[in-house]
């Protein structure tokens, strides 16, 4: 199975640069050279997708996501309610004082006991 | 001077590195476990100094065995691709598992979390703010690899190393973005079922995210030292087909667990 898969792999990317020349006649260098000469456009046509594409669809991304990000935070906090299923500490947290997540936020995340801050 | 060997001999010596390295990620394993229930912690310590020691005399030797002894005939170059595919294909049914507790858990959600998903209480992440640019540059990335890619194929050095430098960014970029989210989520990995399934199948997507991004760093570096050349470089090809592999895993994570999931 994993042979005919990376079998199909070594075809495919064979036919991908042999594709648009008649390589029966070639030798070996020249077939490098024609290999060659074809991933240059292929690296040329991925450049341009990275900078006329991903670029500004990561500017995009970054903006919407700026503007949310600050529409969400004039939001208060949701109010703290003891819910069994919520703030489990079926045993201590390994770290700190055991009842700290790792990736605690005292404004964001109640301990069992309820936030630790005042809202702001 | 050819670079190629085209005879069909396998030219490599058995190597120890993949049974201890098997034994030190073995010793992580079980020292997490100890660290998490005892707060022992010197075992997982242990296992990851393991870890990184064979890292180095591993991809030392493989250095070794490519670009200064010339040994990557066609055959053994095949064999590190099946390897890689299988180990690519195992981290497939690696992550499978977390997604189907993902989805045992919130496809009928039990009668504790109020029969609803995200359960009730939980104000789970707006997938269309960070996620959605954490999509984005990642999948950016993959693009950019591409683009390096090809011009290792090529034979530009300089586009490659371009290319390379901002794959490695976004990756960096992606880690930095998403220990954001990590801090600014309103749950926690203790919040019910919801935390438990979502840090666990975003943290071991992150893990691999830092692990790809390692591997693309040792590409760099590589390609800055002239070791691979448009005709050798299956470093170069693992290294992108894992991090496309991290890229898709980013893809099923964002639709499920983020937008479905929320």
């Amino acid at each position: 199975m994993a042979a005919r898969i990376v079998n199909r792999l070594n075809w495919m990317s064979r036919r991908f640069y042999a594709a648009a020349v008649d390589s029966s006649k070639m030798t070996l260098a020249e077939k490098e050279a024609a290999e060659s000469k074809h991933a240059e456009s292929t690296m040329k046509t991925w450049k341009n997708v990275s900078i006329f594409v991903a670029v500004p669809a990561i500017l995009i991304c970054a903006y919407n996501a700026w503007v949310k990000e600050k529409e969400h935070h004039t939001h208060p906090r949701p109010e703290f309610l003891e819910y069994a299923h919520l703030r489990i500490r079926n045993k201590a947290f390994p770290w700190g004082d055991g009842n700290h997540s790792l990736f605690h936020n005292p404004h964001a995340n109640a301990l069992p006991e309820g936030y630790e801050d005042e809202d702001h | 001077m050819r670079t190629v060997l085209c005879h069909p001999y396998h030219l490599v010596e058995p190597s120890p590195w993949p049974c201890l390295g098997a034994g030190g990620a073995f010793f992580i394993t079980v020292g997490s476990v100890m660290y998490f229930h005892y707060g022992l912690v010197q075992i997982m310590y242990l296992g990851v100094l393991v870890v990184v020691i064979i890292m180095f005399v591993w991809w030392q030797d493989v250095i070794r065995e490519s670009t200064f002894q010339g040994f990557h005939s066609l055959v053994v170059k095949q064999g590190i691709k099946y390897g890689m595919l299988l180990f690519i294909l195992s981290e497939v049914l690696f992550f499978f598992s977390f997604f189907w507790a993902f989805f045992h858990s919130s496809l009928a959600p039990a009668v504790e979390l109020g029969v609803v998903w995200p359960p009730q209480g939980v104000n789970p992440l707006n997938s269309f703010s960070v996620p959605l640019l954490n999509t984005a540059v990642l999948l950016s990335s993959g693009a950019t690899v591409t683009w390096a890619h090809h011009a290792i194929i090529s034979g530009k050095r300089e586009e490659a190393i371009l290319g390379l430098s901002l794959t490695v960014f976004l990756g960096v970029l992606f880690t930095g973005l998403q220990g954001v989210e990590y801090y600014e989520a309103p749950f926690t990995i203790s919040d019910s079922v919801y935390g438990s399934t979502f840090f666990m199948a975003t943290g071991f997507h992150g893990f691999h995210v830092l692990i790809g991004t390692t591997f693309l760093i040792i590409c760099l570096v590589r390609l800055k030292l002239n070791q691979f050349t448009s005709r050798q470089h299956v470093g170069f090809e693992a290294a992108s087909w894992y991090w496309h592999f991290v890229d898709v895993v980013w893809l099923f994570l964002y639709l499920c667990v983020y937008w479905w999931g929320s």
